[in-house]
């Protein structure tokens, strides 16, 4: 179940991420964000697994595409739990 | 039919290319706009993988543009924010002349290297002193789309940086045949180059690979941050308002793939063959005066020619009627013409293709002949 979201500064970026994180075989989907995390409007960002989460990170810091924020699922909301 | 116009547009493309624009315009929804967009999504994330492989740029450098021309304007007119003076070869198209022309009234003016045709010292020497002037941006073609004359890029960009002159780098000729590594380069800023020919892509596709800050020529819906009151201040989505050609693009990568598949070196030893057939098969043909280099490495696979007393639009009508296609007249390059003195009468231009064979060669070369001695 992917319950995190990593915010990307656009979609080409966040399509980077995904493609970074599957290289090193990590699942991650490209998603659409809800409004509410999108203070700009319209913007998409990188889902993965909770339990993926730190790896992804490392790795997406290695790869030079770090995420903008770091969201997670917590009971119906998202929460931010870092940058 | 017998096809030497590509640097015109490529006619003939690798069959994966019309495939990946059919299954696009069956498949494909409207790129970056949400849910179902997710096949349209992959198109223009793979294409622009392709380019930057091809080119050793990043994907997010690379923004899909209409054409050329299209890229050119917003890379002149992003640089051209305040700039005073221009520097640029005397090969360039009209695609980079006009838009710097007009921007004449906006105080900028544009001074023109003049050098000799397949001398690239001279030209180095020459964009040296020009720059020594002083100079806001540089724009400098790879390959003059009239004469086929591989101007010295590499070398150019040395020189543009020792400068601290940012250099635009008009790809339109060489991009698919001419191996060019932007992360070698110094100075330049954007390279600009059509999908539709040595890139084998279809028509109203280009690419502008961006080496640095861009500003947008059309504004309007991204996808994205759609609530700012500008675009986005991120590549390439800064530079990409309103729907994309999707369709072209699939096509596009697949064009790109052919390219690399075969490799740029390898689709312009097989032009400069054809070229150097062409040439063989007219020296027994006297009134046929032909443009080419001393060096092989001088001129890619575009050749000019006039045939003496008989205008360069005449003798393409008379191929034509024979099922060959080349192209007459200025090119759309006036500059390239004045500088090389050709301008009066123009000339006849043949460009073959990664398809073109040596059949294509002798065939022109036979009937060429002909028509120069009647």
């Amino acid at each position: 179940m992917a319950d995190c979201l990593f915010t990307s500064r656009g979609q080409t970026r966040a399509q980077l991420m995904v493609s970074a994180l599957e290289h090193t075989g990590i699942h991650a989907s490209l998603r659409k964000l809800p409004l509410k995390l999108a203070n700009e409007g319209c913007a998409y960002g990188v889902a993965v697994t909770e339990d993926d989460r730190e790896r992804a990170l490392r790795t997406l810091r290695l790869e030079g595409l770090p995420p903008r924020r770091v969201y997670c699922e917590r009971g119906y909301d998202w929460t931010e739990v870092g940058r | 039919m017998i096809y030497l116009d590509s640097a015109a547009t490529t006619l003939h493309k690798p069959p994966e290319v019309a495939r990946a624009v059919m299954r696009a315009m069956r498949e494909s929804a409207n790129a970056g706009r949400g849910e179902g967009s997710g096949y349209a999504d992959s198109v223009l994330i793979d294409c622009r993988k392709e380019a930057a492989a091809l080119f050793c740029a990043s994907p997010e450098q690379v923004a899909f543009c209409f054409n050329a021309t299209h890229a050119l304007n917003i890379a002149i007119n992003t640089l051209a924010r305040g700039a005073r003076r221009c520097v640029v070869s005397g090969y360039e198209h009209n695609a980079v002349r006009r838009p710097l022309l007009s921007l004449r009234d906006a105080g900028l003016e544009t001074a023109v290297v003049r050098s000799p045709l397949f001398e690239p010292e001279f030209f180095l020497y020459e964009l040296e002193r020009e720059l020594e002037h002083g100079a806001d941006f540089a724009v400098i073609t790879h390959v003059s789309n009239v004469f086929g004359f591989v101007l010295p890029i590499e070398r150019a960009d040395a020189i543009c940086a020792e400068h601290g002159v940012p250099l635009i780098i008009d790809a339109s000729q060489s991009a698919g045949c001419i191996s060019l590594d932007l992360s070698k380069l110094k100075a330049a800023r954007f390279v600009a180059m059509p999908g539709h020919k040595g890139l084998y892509g279809p028509q109203g596709t280009g690419l502008l690979i961006c080496l640095g800050e861009a500003e947008p020529f059309m504004y309007g819906g991204t996808g994205q941050d759609s609530r700012s009151e500008g675009m986005p201040d991120y590549l390439p989505e800064r530079l990409e308002a309103g729907t994309q050609n999707t369709h072209g693009i699939a096509g596009l990568t697949e064009g790109i793939r052919f390219v690399r598949a075969r490799t740029p070196e390898g689709i312009l030893a097989h032009e400069q063959a054809i070229v150097r057939r062409i040439l063989r098969g007219l020296e027994s043909c006297p009134t046929v005066k032909t443009y080419d280099a001393p060096h092989l490495f001088c001129q890619s696979g575009v050749l000019s020619m006039e045939v003496r007393g008989k205008p360069s639009e005449e003798v393409a009508e008379a191929l034509a009627a024979q099922g060959i296609v080349t192209r007459a007249g200025l090119h759309c390059a006036p500059l390239a013409h004045e500088t090389a003195g050709t301008s009066e009468r123009g000339t006849l231009r043949v460009s073959p293709s990664a398809f073109s064979t040596p059949h294509d060669a002798d065939v022109f070369c036979e009937r060429l002949i002909r028509i120069a001695r009647n």
